[in-house]
């Protein structure tokens, strides 16, 4: 519960008056809110395919993969979302500091995992039809 | 970039995050009929937010923006969580 309130606090304060250092130029607090945005649609984008898979996709041969596929593209979505707030005050609060911009593996495991979700999905469809 | 070329990109930005999540709400629709009531608040923020900033990048006037983008994140969240139970519910 600490954790959760400590992690709300700061996002909610990366860039208030009680933020620490000094506000960056404008345009690059823009450029963060972009990205921050960016991150948030792929979310959107993540939560819609997931929406799409449950509603219109006819039931797979393996049973309940299309459940399952729909709940893991959502709970990503989720995920991505919470990771893009948190990415954002990091950012924010290193360029009030005047440090470098936080390192994330992120990106990089996000692309595993949707790289190996597809690849499990393609071997899935393809060898009940090869049998 | 000159600072008014951030601000308009950063408000087309704005209206494009509202466009996919308007899509994710037709979708939760779409699948939940009178039971997507419940994902309308969350919307609502995204929309709220989204007003609010588009308005403010209208002039030249900053605002902290953190408790607004953390709002937007969690309404994110709450759409996550309000499908997954659709997808998973018989």
């Amino acid at each position: 519960m600490r954790f959760v309130i400590g992690a709300l606090r700061r996002w909610f304060d990366a860039d208030g008056p009680q933020a620490e250092g000094t506000a960056p130029d404008y345009r690059f607090s823009l450029a963060n809110e972009r990205t921050f945005l960016a991150w948030i649609r792929t979310a959107l984008a993540l939560v819609g395919g997931g929406l799409a898979v449950a509603g219109f996709l006819p039931p797979l041969r393996i049973p309940h993969l299309r459940e399952v596929l729909s709940v893991a593209l959502m709970l990503l979505g989720a995920a991505i979302a919470v990771r893009a707030i948190d990415h954002w005050a990091r950012a924010e609060r290193a360029m009030r500091l005047g440090r470098p911009l936080p390192a994330s593996r992120f990106p990089g495991v996000l692309a595993v995992a949707v790289a190996l979700g597809a690849l499990l999905l393609l071997v899935a469809t393809v060898l009940p039809v090869l049998r | 970039m000159t600072a008014e070329t951030a601000r308009e990109r950063t408000r087309l930005a704005w209206r494009r995050t509202v466009l996919a999540g308007t899509v994710v709400g037709l979708l939760i629709l779409r699948l939940a009929g009178p039971g997507a009531a419940l994902a309308v608040p969350a919307w609502l923020v995204l929309l709220a937010v989204a007003h609010r900033r588009i308005g403010v990048l209208g002039h030249a006037r900053t605002e902290p923006t953190g408790r607004k983008l953390a709002l937007v994140a969690l309404a994110v969240t709450t759409l996550a969580v309000f499908g997954t139970v659709l997808a998973v519910l018989p």
